[in-house]
């Protein structure tokens, strides 16, 4: 009641504002609710062209399911978007019926000319096309068997519609790349509409003009690191072989190679790297992946743990990549190390989505650094060796 | 005298030799690699017959390559459409290496040489229809040293894509459409679909993405898979289109995406999107200007309610509209009701502005 009491006075016009206020903007809404037409709409309406290029001559086969019968003079109505072109020669026209096919899974309608209906069989006439605006109208056959509701129906239209005749007219695709409404009433009460993407053809060379070069090439020691990896390399490289030479504890060594890809392909290509095995000597010792044998996210440089009886931390080795648009992004980051891929699961250190030049860095050429550092605790051994394999494909 | 300069002679030619001797074995182990012609091949196919086509291999390295052929089908490709290769035997539902006819090697090619090496591919009577995938590699081993350190080697691939006739089916559904924010500062907008194949034939569904801004006016189009990347049957992948515009952008925008595919007829599929671009300057100003609008509102329709109220009680009550009643204070609860009102009616108008538009 206090509540009440306290608000009589300003509290009052306030109340009056809100209502004033929300009664007006309710209205509004409203009369945009409201606007479209209570109608059912058709189910899983599409079309299917025979070509979808610009500004070619193409067939269309729409499908879509009714949900009311279309009983004696009930109407089919398809309005293509108006950029279609309904005035090729020969033009469409209500006096040839051939251009054509009304079906459904129960059978085939027949299409009559304007005025030439039939009643003792399932039949349309095609009563009206608006060559200016690209609509066709039919017309169902009063007295024939109905087209009944919840009837996946196919409507033909051009030199696709075979039957009672093979169509000689087609609507021309418009000129320009782009998605086009059709809109499809039937009866005059359920409607839909489907799009229809309009592109230019890609131009087929794959078969013969595609070409791929991958090369590997050596750099010397005293080079820049690769990926920002401080100092320079230790080891000299040749495109064939990482010698890495006599390692001592606590000490790194550096190497890179030098990537290179050109191709034409489309989408691009992809580089991947495996190993066969962890470095191995022949007494059985091995130098692990990075980090200390565990293969987790590429990381910033740590030296081996070392920890006693835990043989897989005693030295490691890793590899990096300059390339800052492999398919997950800038993986290795700046000097960030990860472990080598197997034959399972390669690393992917080199990644494009289109041609590429052979020379464009992140495009066409990349470095691969890679880093390798043992503790005290390495077994000692001359001959810590494995193979490596890059893996050069076109994405497809 | 001569004796001497004879002696030099010798020297520097013996001297020259080493060098430039070694200089030719250190250009050798430079460069290595090779040019693959074609890259990708894509045909139709029939059940039952024969194909032949020509690998072309050239040696771009400063040393002789001796290469291998391997055969490797492909089980699959990522989102991105990078093929991943199946095991040796597995079974991948599409396979076709075994039908590949190919000397496996040593192709021993000299720099600079190109290599032609014919293969064939014999389709088996009851192939399946549709989509087979695989690819031929050429390959250098990696010889491994024999103190520590590692040999590396090569793989370099042509992808072969056959589609089988026979039953086939082209059928596809977008499993999403998205943008990757809702409201952007600027019109910089990533587009990102994916779109799944229901077939048994690789389609490759590309077309355009259509903006339009909240006054209906088309304001951009842009092509979504422009470089028709390929989807294998029962697989998903992820295509990306970037839209900027330097112009001046602002409001609701809507997005509508077509893609169409098939061969067999093209189909499309399509959905729409809505996305806003609010630049935060204008957005200021803006609500500024609103909320100046609406106080002035406000005030206007308190003073004649006031009025009107004030009216309607000196009529009811004559004697008591002489008397000046006194106003009392609001309590906290009053105040409370207020705001809350207030806060509804800010809601109200909001909700009813992105309604609208």
């Amino acid at each position: 009641m206090n509540l009440v009491t306290n608000l009589s006075r300003r509290g009052r016009s306030q109340i009056a504002l809100f209502l004033i206020v929300t009664m007006f903007v309710t209205l509004i809404n409203w009369s945009f609710l409201t606007r479209n037409a209570e109608a059912a709409p058709l189910q899983k309406i599409k079309d299917t062209l025979s070509d979808s290029d610009l500004g070619v001559a193409a067939n269309h086969t729409l499908q879509f399911v009714t949900q009311s019968a279309i009983t004696a003079s009930g109407t089919i109505t398809i309005a293509f978007n108006s950029n279609f072109s309904a005035t090729s020669s020969p033009a469409f026209a209500n006096t040839d019926a051939t251009d054509y096919d009304i079906a459904t899974s129960s059978g085939e309608f027949t299409v009559v000319a304007a005025g030439s209906c039939v009643t003792t069989t399932p039949a349309f006439e095609i009563t009206s096309v608006n060559t200016s605006t690209a609509l066709f109208t039919f017309t169902h056959c009063n007295g024939s068997p109905d087209l009944p509701a919840n009837t996946t129906t196919t409507i033909e239209i051009g030199t696709n519609a075979t039957t009672g005749g093979t169509g000689n007219s087609q609507l021309v695709n418009p000129v320009a790349s782009g998605s086009y409404l059709i809109t499809v009433t039937a009866p005059s009460t359920d409607s839909a509409t489907t799009r229809v993407a309009i592109i230019d053809d890609v131009v087929v060379t794959a078969s013969v003009a595609t070409n791929f070069t991958f090369t590997i090439s050596a750099v010397a020691s005293g080079q820049t690191n690769a990926n920002g990896e401080p100092g320079a390399t230790t080891v000299t490289t040749t495109a064939t072989t990482i010698p890495w030479g006599e390692l001592s504890p606590g000490v790194t060594s550096t190497a890179r190679q030098d990537l290179a890809v050109s191709t034409n392909a489309r989408n691009g290509f992809t580089v991947t790297l495996w190993q066969d095995q962890n470095l191995l000597s022949s007494i059985g010792a091995d130098i692990d992946i990075f980090q200390d044998g565990v293969n987790g996210s590429p990381a910033v440089w740590a030296s081996p743990a070392a920890t006693i009886d835990s043989e897989d931390t005693y030295g490691h080795e890793g590899v990096t990549s300059e390339d800052a648009t492999i398919s997950t992004g800038d993986t290795f980051g700046t000097a960030l190390y990860d472990a080598i891929g197997t034959s399972a699961a390669p690393l992917e250190v080199f990644y494009h989505t289109g041609p590429a030049n052979g020379s464009t860095a992140n495009k066409g050429a990349t470095k691969i650094g890679f880093k390798i550092e043992i503790s005290s605790l390495q077994e000692a051994a001359s001959d810590y060796t494995q193979s490596l394999t890059y893996i050069a494909t076109p994405v497809f | 005298m001569n004796l001497g300069r004879n002696k030099i002679w010798f020297l520097g030619i013996f001297l020259f030799s080493i060098v430039f001797g070694n200089l030719e074995n250190a250009r050798a182990e430079e460069l290595v690699g090779v040019k693959m012609q074609p890259s990708i091949i894509e045909e139709r196919a029939d059940p039952g017959q024969t194909y032949s086509w020509t690998l072309r291999a050239t040696n771009v390295g400063a040393k002789t390559q001796e290469l291998y052929v391997v055969k490797r089908d492909i089980s699959g490709l990522s989102e991105e459409g990078k093929p991943t290769f199946a095991n040796f035997g597995e079974k991948t539902g599409f396979e076709l290496s075994a039908w590949v006819q190919i000397a496996p090697g040593p192709f021993s090619i000299a720099p600079g040489e190109t290599k032609d090496i014919p293969f064939s591919i014999v389709i088996p009577n009851n192939a399946s229809p549709g989509a087979h995938l695989g690819s031929i590699f050429l390959s250098s081993e990696p010889v491994r040293p024999e103190t520590t350190g590692i040999g590396i080697g090569y793989q370099v691939a042509t992808i072969i894509s056959l589609r089988i006739a026979g039953d086939t089916a082209e059928e596809a559904t977008l499993r999403e459409f998205r943008t990757d924010k809702k409201i952007y500062g600027k019109p910089e907008v990533n587009f990102i679909t994916k779109v799944e194949n229901l077939g048994n034939v690789i389609i490759k569904p590309r077309g355009p993405v259509d903006i339009t801004n909240m006054f209906g006016k088309k304001v951009a189009t842009l092509k979504m898979n422009e470089s028709a990347g390929a989807i294998l049957p029962n697989e998903v992948r992820r295509f990306e289109v970037l839209w900027q515009d330097n112009g001046l952008a602002f409001g609701k925008y809507e997005a509508v995406m077509s893609l169409g595919y098939g061969e067999d007829g093209r189909k499309t599929i399509s959905a729409a999107l809505a996305f806003w671009v609010l630049p935060g300057k204008l957005v200021g100003f803006t609500l500024g200007g609103i909320a100046v609008l609406f106080l002035l509102i406000f005030v206007a329709v308190k003073l004649y309610v006031k009025r009107k109220l004030g009216h309607l009680s000196r009529q009811s009550s004559p004697d008591a509209s002489l008397a000046m009643t006194p106003v009392r204070p609001m309590s906290k609860s009053s105040i409370l009701v207020l705001c809350l009102f207030y806060l509804l009616l800010a809601a109200v108008i909001i909700w009813s502005f992105l309604a609208i538009y």
